[in-house]
């Protein structure tokens, strides 16, 4: 699996974001920042980076993206987990722990107890 | 909650609240995981209007599936209880609820891609996954971006993706509607042919979206619109010659409504969500709230579904970065008021499109049109009571539903004077026009008062004429009560 990061890509103005769009990438809405500044997030791999690098945009890495099949592939790996974890690390990535989740029963106890509760 | 406890609280609604709950099994998904609806609505009738609400359709945006189970939940135990529904600094009357429990049906498709949620929670996943888990035949990478998978200019490739291993994970899929995840939905508005309202749940942004996606609207010119084959391949850019065509009627409504929900959520904790074109976030095409609304266009037997997406939660920064992973999933505390938010727009968008305020505007119009004979069989003229009184209403229609709602005892009242009146006014279309009650005229003149007391001046001189108007509305129908008035205003001249 390609190593991927989340990133600012900044940009003059929203409309320089068009050319940007028609490329196959994984981008979130951004609002203007402090500077007024025109900015959108994405997902990107490194090849994605130097693509839109090479059209010109400036692109901002925030932190690595480390997915938890890839941090599950690397402790499967045996002693490779530990060196992948540290990998991670030095590049500013922390490998993403799942979500956590509720099952339904106890969602609905919780419920019927806040209702009480009211 | 994983897929399987949404599901299962999905199921437990009928056990719970059997009477005006009812499961609608849909098509399993790619992986053969159980894809429900639920049907909430008590009573049947010809005139009943139904709304969609569907969540889930992207994977990694995970609360809002959570969301609707809660606004299902909440909903179904107001009712049961006659208690009020409250979100933070929102609540909606015991009436309003069951209103709505009552008067429509209300469809919930709390999850529609349980296979994608499941690897995003899975340990081997993906917390960034977005589409359903399809395997691409011939290619390594799984999953077809359901929300780009609808039939709404699915060939133009506006912001989609033909490569199954797009790193935008916009994969389209291979043809319109190959996916049984968004086949639900379209079956959904096939089958419940009374379903005039759809809302899509997503995340983030803080935005209420309505239609068109794929380029901007224009009122004018009804020719340049998506069915349109002369304009292929111009769609999908602002500011360029093209845009959507849209009827201000409808364009008038959505920004309406959108107004009104992002008001329903700032009164819950004080967020502040942006009404706003769904071409505003970015250009796109083949998605659920286009398809939604462009379906009686398609065909003229399909009833207008008006349609929104919400994209719920704000950008979260962290260190003064985004932090898109916590944006796309909020921790609970954070994600537990997001979908206190969220709720009070479900609720204000199923009170908008059961548009009680739309009704009573309609009817007055009917009646005083002069359609309806007098109860002594002589034939009628137009009634300037009738348009003055429809005037009214649609003149301070925005302020006198924000009153209504600021205040609970209000809110209450204006419930049960709605509840009441509603039947009266939609007799008279029917053939056979009720009379008012003295009771009733008397609630109607004193929540006027009370409403003309909180509002703005013009608002407070129209209720004043209106009530006036209303001495003459006890015992006679509404017809004969605006000839009454018109007859009154000769003689006084």
């Amino acid at each position: 699996m390609q190593r991927r990061f989340f990133v600012t890509i900044f940009a003059s103005d929203q409309k320089a974001f068009v050319a940007l769009r028609r490329l196959d990438l994984d981008l979130f809405n951004l609002p203007p920042n402090k500077r007024g500044e025109a900015s959108i997030g994405g997902l990107l791999t490194e090849a994605d980076i130097e693509l839109v690098r090479g059209a010109g945009y400036r692109v901002q890495i925030i932190e690595e993206y480390v997915e938890q099949g890839r941090k599950q592939a690397k402790k499967s790996a045996g002693k490779m987990a530990a060196k992948g974890a540290a990998e991670a690390a030095d590049q500013g990535g922390t490998p993403v722990p799942p979500v956590q989740t509720m099952n339904d029963k106890a969602w609905l106890k919780e419920f019927n107890r806040r209702k009480k509760v009211q | 909650m994983p897929s399987g406890g949404i599901d299962n609280l999905v199921g437990a609604l009928p056990n719970l609240y059997g009477d005006f709950c009812k499961v609608i099994n849909l098509k399993p998904s790619r992986e053969g995981r159980p894809i429900r609806a639920v049907k909430m609505g008590k009573g049947s009738g010809g005139g009943r209007r139904g709304v969609l609400l569907v969540g889930g359709l992207h994977a990694r945006e995970l609360l809002n599936p959570d969301s609707l189970i809660y606004f299902a939940f909440n909903l179904a135990y107001a009712y049961k209880n006659n208690k009020d529904y409250s979100m933070g600094g929102r609540t909606y009357a015991a009436d309003f609820v069951k209103m709505v429990i009552e008067d429509m049906d209300i469809f919930i498709l709390p999850l529609a891609n349980p296979d994608g949620r499941e690897y995003v929670l899975s340990p081997t996943g993906d917390r960034m996954w977005r589409g359903n888990r399809a395997p691409n035949p011939g290619e390594d990478c799984k999953g077809v971006d359901v929300n780009r998978n609808f039939d709404f200019l699915w060939t133009s490739g506006i912001k989609t993706s033909a490569n199954p291993c797009s790193s935008q994970q916009l994969y389209k899929g291979p043809s319109p509607f190959s996916e049984p995840e968004s086949q639900n939905v379209r079956d959904l508005l096939d089958t419940y042919s009374h379903i005039v309202g759809m809302l899509d749940v997503h995340s983030y942004s803080e935005f209420v979206l309505y239609p068109w996606g794929d380029d901007e609207n224009q009122t004018t010119q009804p020719t340049m619109n998506f069915k349109n084959p002369s304009f292929d391949g111009e769609r999908g850019q602002k500011g360029d010659s093209y845009k959507e065509y849209i009827p201000k009627k409808d364009l008038d409504w959505f920004v309406y409504v959108g107004n009104l929900m992002a008001e329903a959520i700032e009164a819950v904790r004080g967020k502040k969500y942006a009404v706003k074109q769904s071409v505003n976030l970015y250009p796109t095409s083949a998605t659920s709230t286009d398809y939604g609304y462009c379906r009686h266009y398609v065909n003229n037997a399909d009833r207008k579904v008006l349609t929104y997406c919400i994209e719920t939660g704000p950008l979260v920064l962290k260190n003064g970065e985004p932090d898109f992973l916590t944006s796309f999933q909020p921790p609970f505390p954070e994600a537990s008021c997001i979908m206190e938010d969220a709720q009070a727009a479900f609720m204000e968008f199923c009170i908008n499109i059961l548009s009680v305020s739309g009704e009573i505007i309609e009817g007055i119009k009917f009646a005083g049109s002069g359609a309806l004979a007098s109860s002594g069989g002589r034939s009628a003229r137009p009634s300037a009571a009738g348009r003055r009184l429809a005037k009214f209403l649609e003149d301070n229609r925005d302020e006198l539903m924000v009153l209504a709602r600021t205040d609970k005892r209000l809110s209450r009242e204006t419930a049960v004077v709605t509840k009441r009146l509603l039947p009266i006014i939609q007799s008279g279309r029917d053939g056979e026009p009720k009379a008012f009650d003295e009771a009733l005229v008397k609630r109607i003149d004193e929540l006027l008062g009370r409403l003309g007391e909180l509002g703005a001046p013009k608002l407070r001189r129209g209720a004043q004429a209106v009530r006036r108007d209303l001495q003459s509305f006890a015992g006679i129908t509404l017809a004969d009560a605006l000839r009454k008035v018109d007859a009154g205003a000769r003689r006084g001249k």
